[in-house]
């Protein structure tokens, strides 16, 4: 009886001081209310079983590079080629950098887009396409590098290979067509469960990128600012919709930049003495940090 | 164009004449009909009963005994065919007459029949048939005989017998009287042309007398006294028609002077009024007093004098129904007069005020003299009678309109006197119809008592509702209607006047209504609710407030009013006013009565409360209201006030609920002054025994715990959620074990049977339900808020807030798991039986939701393999239950397809060592083979496990799969699992020696298990391996490798060998 009601009190003081450090340090969430979140973690189970239907299937790495070397040569005749981009270079120097590790047998290429809109892609082996649109609206190298980072995050990781796996079967063994049809329909189906997963893991790829190569890792948090920004988009902060929530590709922005911002701060609490390089002069004038290394640009903030 | 009006006018009175005729003669041809059938079935009956009682056939049944109608000519042909064959046996004289179908009629028969005396002249029908057994007959049994046995169609027949009928008997005098008077047209129109007017009226007039002259020789013989009737209100109205034409039509004028010429309108008119007086036929009698109405409609100009004198022809014409109870009548001459009244208005004449007071008085004059001839002595009457009720109603109908009009054009005279002339008119008009009503009862003429009443209460009400008037407004007008309706269902109810309560107990719920409806505007209402919108909150305040006050006043006055009526209503043992009662007509007993004024009283203080809501007080003085009407239930309670008052204190409910979540965050007070009251409330409910209804048969306590709750997490959410997102939760799951904590308290404090006496013998299981409810709510918060942010506390700045809250939870649910039990009885609430054995799978789920939430997924197969081994070597140590061994098999599962599927080909850019693949797979591996061992060692999956209810698909798992198939639930999957992942993660070159590698331990692990199985296995899979080395990695790897791979592949052959050698006893070899 006795310890019950210790262990109730117990509860109650350290629920009651909880409440009051939350108070004193008026700790709010991004949105009021949002399923995105949860959607995304029940979606880490289906990804799971869509791994393992990529792992059972008799395709290789091999078979994704031959299809990324096709994407490229398309992509290097396209009309972009005719007029190169000038980020071209910068943007396949840090690539180059960021994928010395890599785990994929391809190398990768960026291609730019001469598109207004603010947007980045990633293709099975090794293509990553990027706006200009999106380039503009960037401030410093390490947002670049995040950005890449997560788009290489998405093939290292398999989202690219898992969404074509059937294609490539097909082209293997003599039904192309097939395969396509059935990476399509099971996209169709499955996508929207587990887009927010693959997306998510793609942020913490683009996240860890950022930390590994000695970027300022609150950039990436910036990154996403600036794309909020340019977009204009609403905010959701009163408004819930499981609907919405549920077929929404990508987390809400406002979560991203505060997931990012915090573990930012986290890894500063952790590393106060560590500098990170920004990087801004070097995304204006397009010379990587490797080529082109400002003192200034590494700080401590 | 006069000679086309006279013809246009001797034709439009032919037509009336005829109409007249139509509409009245069918009745009496039907009257006669049907007397003339009732003579025929007299007279039949009398034969059949002598033919009984004397047992032989008289032979003057073989002759018609009265003349028989002629649409019954099919019958008696039958009849004739029956009597002259053969006499009806006497044992089933009249059972015979029914019906019977009868298909070999004519053979049967004749075999059972004796011979007749005497040949019959005529075929045989040894039997009677039925007429309709002919019908159903076979046509060929009919048709053998056509020339004897008639073949007859009565439908048509009898169809066609009686339009011929009508056309002789009516249409033949009607059509005759027409074409008289068109002839009389033409006579006219030659005359007019010879001679001069005054000729020709005393042609015309001659004309009439002589019709009128034959009317006298006919009327001697019975057979023409009708038609000779007919000739004379030809007469009549041919002299009305020279009257008229004498000052009016161009052919006809001889008299110039207005005065003479009405004056001899006049007499005619007279000479019709004389007419119909002496006549005894109520429509010709009617058909005077059209004509003579008609003819005054038409004198232009349409003076007083003209209309004094159609008042004089209605009230003679009316009089004629004080004689003779000729209903008909009364109605056409009021319709008539009406007619002619409006035609007095239409002509616009000059309204000063003698001829106001005219109109008015001609009006009164007509429709007293109507409205009195229903209290003679003709019309006293128990029974219900719809047409002197019809004509009743019409002639107070009438009066009131007219009334109406007189005030509404009442512009030339005095406002305020012409309003209070009409208040005082219908206010007397009121009296004098209850006065009236109160005698008609007298007399015993109900049906006159009742329509009087409620044309008394109809005036009364229209006299209030005038009362606009003298500055009243329309809420105030209701008020008092309600008012007098009270006063009037009181007096009913005093003198169990049934019909006239039923009345007024529906007018008083209009009354009600229309109270409600002017008080809110009408559409207003509407408004209110959907200003209640959060993003009109502004609006809302500036229409819900003080300015609302003089409506809720009058609110307030009727529902207080209407309250002390119902409570002594039910004191004094009123007729309740229940909707069965109103519609049927049934008494329905207090108790059980759905009384929709008690629910006018709840509804009028709820709009008022919804009228005053934003006021600071008013949700705490409705609360106390509310409450005094739950005491007032207890000792007075009928099923309406029951009811009533639950859905009133339901919508209360909603509408502060509503208000609260509209308030911004900031509005604290606004807020607190909505919560709090009703938390009072609610409190003070929960306190009351007299929440059990006896009459729903159910307890209320539960309600109110559950709205408590409910009410307790919204208003939580509401104060806290604008200080921190994360409170709320935090609150909820702090409720959550004050519910446990209370639900003990209470289930401590008395013994089981104690409170199962008091009724309350789940009151700890509902306490228990809203700590569930309060979980649930933490977990949708957790969901819905928690999980999106890494906000953390700078405090701890290592963990987020989210992760502090789930570790937080996870103590709760741990508090739950262990003491909830206690509380939960086999005799208690289902839902607590069902769910709190479930306590240890939610915080299982809970817990593998917070793993894969806050850590990396490289981490995730490491931590399930280590909740696997943890489950696994506590559960028995510990007696837990018994299924956690079941979940920790599932956490293994978990932990080996993570492995093989996710973490194989894990790729990061992050460089620490504890986010390589290359060092968390190996260390998965281990614990996962440790997992292995220790099931295999200690045997745990031998036994069978216990599930609670809804998990039995687990329960089938286990015992077909897990307990039956270890080596295919627990060791292969994670050897095949192992591989893969070696496969996946690994170079190709040094697969072999890492798989060998895999083999060793399992030999190993095999001969410490004792597991024959495992041994032979790795075996196999050494072969393979043997097989690889020298196919694969002979000529693909490079020298190095090779040689690394050899000989890292035959020490661990030497080391199995060893192992086997030194364990082969272990394995049984």
């Amino acid at each position: 009886m006795m310890k019950r009601l210790i262990l109730c009190g117990v509860f109650l003081v350290i629920g009651g001081l909880f409440i009051f450090l939350l108070i004193r340090e008026d700790a709010q969430t991004p949105l009021q209310r949002t399923f995105a979140p949860l959607f995304e973690q029940l979606g880490k189970t289906t990804k799971t079983a869509d791994r393992m239907l990529s792992r059972v299937l008799p395709l290789s790495d091999i078979d994704e590079k031959t299809l990324g070397d096709t994407f490229k040569s398309r992509f290097r005749r396209g009309p972009q080629s005719d007029k190169p981009s000038p980020y071209t270079p910068y943007l396949n120097s840090l690539v180059r950098e960021l994928t010395e590790n890599s785990q994929k047998p391809f190398t990768y290429e960026v291609f730019v887009l001469g598109t207004k809109h603010p947007n980045a892609f990633a293709l099975p082996g090794g293509v990553i396409l990027f706006t200009t649109g999106f380039l503009e609206i960037l401030t410093s190298e390490a947002q670049v590098v995040s950005i890449l980072g997560h788009e290489v995050g998405h093939i290292e990781r398999g989202h690219c290979f898992d969404s074509v796996r059937f294609q490539l079967l097909g082209k293997k063994f003599g039904g192309k067509t097939l395969g396509w049809i059935a990476d399509h329909l099971l996209q169709s189906l499955t996508r929207s469960t587990f887009s927010k997963t693959q997306e998510s893991e793609a942020d913490d790829y683009g996240y860890q990128s950022l930390l590994a190569h000695k970027y300022c890792p609150r950039e990436m948090s910036e990154a996403f600012v600036n794309l909020k920004n340019s977009l204009r988009n609403q905010s959701y902060r009163n408004d819930v919709n499981p609907f919405r929530d549920y077929f929404l590709s990508h987390p809400p922005l406002e979560l991203r930049i505060e997931n990012f911002r915090e573990r930012a701060n986290r890894w500063r609490e952790r590393n106060p003495d560590e500098p990170a390089y920004v990087g801004t002069k070097n995304l204006q004038e397009k010379k990587p940090r490797s080529k082109a290394f400002y003192p200034e640009e590494n700080i401590l903030e | 164009m006069e000679l086309l009006g006279l013809i246009v006018i001797i034709v439009l009175i032919s037509s009336l004449i005829g109409g007249l005729r139509a509409l009245f003669l069918p009745g009496n041809s039907k009257v006669e009909d049907l007397r003339r059938d009732l003579d025929f079935f007299k007279n039949r009956l009398k034969r059949l009963e002598d033919k009984f009682f004397a047992g032989v056939v008289d032979e003057d049944e073989k002759e018609p005994a009265a003349p028989e109608p002629p649409d019954l000519e099919p019958y008696r042909e039958t009849s004739k065919v029956v009597t002259e064959s053969e006499p009806a046996p006497v044992e089933k004289p009249v059972s015979e007459e029914i019906p019977i179908e009868e298909p070999e009629t004519e053979e049967v028969l004749s075999a059972e029949t004796p011979e007749p005396a005497t040949p019959p002249k005529l075929p045989k029908i040894p039997k009677r048939v039925p007429v309709s057994a002919q019908f159903k007959a076979s046509p060929a049994k009919v048709s053998s005989k056509p020339a004897e046995i008639p073949v007859f169609t009565p439908a048509a027949d009898d169809s066609w017998g009686k339009l011929q009928k009508r056309i002789l008997e009516n249409w033949t005098g009607i059509l005759g009287a027409i074409v008289l008077v068109i002839g009389v047209g033409y006579f006219g129109l030659y005359v007019s042309t010879k001679m001069g007017p005054q000729f020709r009226f005393a042609g015309i007039l001659s004309l009439a007398a002589v019709l009128g002259g034959t009317n006298f020789w006919l009327k001697r013989q019975d057979r023409w006294r009708e038609f000779g009737a007919w000739l004379q209100a030809v007469a009549g109205a041919i002299t009305l028609f020279a009257c008229f034409g004498a000052s009016r039509i161009d052919a006809l004028r001889f008299i110039s002077d207005p005065t003479t010429g009405l004056t001899v309108l006049s007499l005619g008119i007279g000479l019709n009024i004389f007419f119909a007086y002496i006549v005894r036929a109520q429509a010709i009698a009617s058909l005077h007093v059209l004509l003579s109405l008609l003819t005054l409609m038409f004198a232009q100009p349409f003076t007083t004098e003209i209309l004094l004198l159609g008042t004089v022809v209605t009230i003679t014409g009316i009089g004629l129904s004080y004689r003779v109870r000729w209903d008909v009548h009364l109605l056409f001459c009021l319709i008539a007069f009406l007619i002619f009244h409006t035609i007095w208005i239409l002509s616009d004449p000059v309204l000063d005020l003698s001829i106001f007071l005219t109109g008015i008085a001609c009006i009164m004059a007509v429709l007293i003299t109507a409205g009195l001839v229903h209290y003679r002595k003709e019309y006293e009457s128990t029974e219900f009678e719809l047409l002197p009720f019809s004509v009743h109603l019409f002639n107070w109908g009438a009066f009131g309109a007219n009334l109406l009009w007189y005030n509404q054009h009442s512009k030339l005279i005095d406002y305020i006197l012409a309003s209070n002339l009409i208040v005082a008119i219908l206010a007397v008009g009121a009296i004098v119809a209850t006065i009236l009503a109160r005698y008609a009862r007298n007399r015993g003429n109900r049906w006159l008592y009742v329509t009087d009443t409620l044309v008394s209460q109809t005036l009364a009400i229209t006299a209030i509702c005038c009362l606009g008037r003298f500055g009243l407004e329309y809420i105030h007008m209701a008020v008092l209607v309600n008012l007098e309706l009270l006063i009037f269902n009181v007096i009913m109810n005093l003198e169990r006047e049934r019909a006239p309560l039923r009345f007024g107990y529906f007018a008083q719920w209009l009354a009600i209504g229309a109270v409600l409806f002017i008080g809110v505007k009408g559409n207003a209402l509407l408004n209110l609710v959907v200003q209640a919108a959060p993003y009109r909150t502004d609006t809302l305040i500036s229409t819900m407030g003080i300015e609302q006050l003089p409506v809720v006043f009058w609110f307030c006055l009727v529902a207080a009013v209407i309250f002390i009526y119902t409570h002594f209503a039910q004191i004094k043992n009123f007729v309740t006013d229940d909707v069965r009662f109103v519609a049927y007509d049934w008494e329905i007993e207090h108790k059980e009565s759905v009384s929709l004024l008690s629910w006018g009283v709840l509804l009028l203080l709820f709009v008022s409360y919804l009228l005053l809501c934003n006021l600071p007080y008013a949700t705490a003085i409705f609360a106390l209201i509310l409450f005094a009407f739950f005491l007032y239930r207890r000792a007075y309670g009928t099923i309406a006030w029951t009811t009533g008052i639950w859905v009133v204190w339901t919508f209360f409910h909603v509408l502060v609920w509503y208000k609260m979540y509209a308030l911004p965050n900031t509005e604290v007070l606004r807020i607190a002054a909505f919560a709090v009251p009703l938390f009072i409330l609610n409190i003070a409910l929960f306190g009351r025994r007299h929440l059990y209804s006896d009459l729903l048969q159910m307890s209320f306590h539960r309600l109110v715990l559950y709205v408590l709750a409910a009410h307790l997490a919204l208003s939580t959410y509401l104060f806290t959620a604008r200080i921190s997102d994360f409170v709320p939760g935090l609150l909820y799951l702090l409720y959550s074990v004050g519910a446990l904590e209370l639900s003990r308290l209470i289930k401590g404090r008395k013994t089981e049977a104690a409170v199962i006496k008091d009724q309350n013998i789940f009151l700890h299981d509902y306490i228990l339900h809203c700590g569930y409810f309060f979980l649930v709510l933490f977990l949708s918060r957790h969901f819905t808020v928690h999980l999106q942010s890494e906000l953390a506390l700078a405090v701890f700045p290592s963990l987020s807030i989210r992760a502090l809250i789930e570790i937080f939870a996870l103590g709760v649910f741990s508090y739950w798991l262990v003491y909830a039990p206690q509380v939960v009885t086999s005799k208690g609430s289902s839902v607590n039986i069902f769910l709190t054995p479930l306590i240890l799978e939610a915080i299982l789920g809970f817990l593998a939701f917070t793993v894969v939430v806050e850590l990396e997924t490289i981490w995730h197969p490491v931590i399930w393999s280590v909740l696997s081994i943890i489950l696994i070597s506590q559960t028995t140590r510990f007696r837990w239950p018994g299924r956690l061994l079941h979940y920790s098999w599932l956490f293994n599962l978990a932990s080996v397809i993570q492995l093989a599927f996710v973490t194989s080909t894990y790729a990061t850019p992050a460089t620490a060592w504890y986010m390589q693949a290359m060092i968390i797979g190996p260390v998965t591996i281990a614990i996962q083979l440790i997992y292995v061992a220790l099931a295999y060692r200690y045997k745990y999956f031998e036994t069978k496990i216990q599930f609670p209810s809804g998990l039995g698909i687990f329960r089938g798992l286990h015992r077909n799969l897990v307990c039956r198939r270890i080596n295919f639930a627990i060791f292969y999957p994670v050897i095949l699992g192992i591989a893969v992942f070696l496969f996946w993660r690994f170079d190709r070159s040094l697969l072999t020696l890492l798989w060998v590698m895999e083999i060793f331990a399992v030999f190993s692990l095999g001969t410490y298990v004792k597991e024959k199985h495992f041994v032979n296995l790795a075996l196999c899979a050494l072969a393979f391996c043997l097989g690889r080395l020298f196919i694969y990695d002979l000529a693909e790897t490079t020298f190095g490798i090779r040689a690394l791979v050899f000989m890292a592949v035959g020490a661990l052959m030497m080391g199995i060998n060893a192992i086997y050698l030194k364990y082969k006893d272990r394995i049984g070899h």
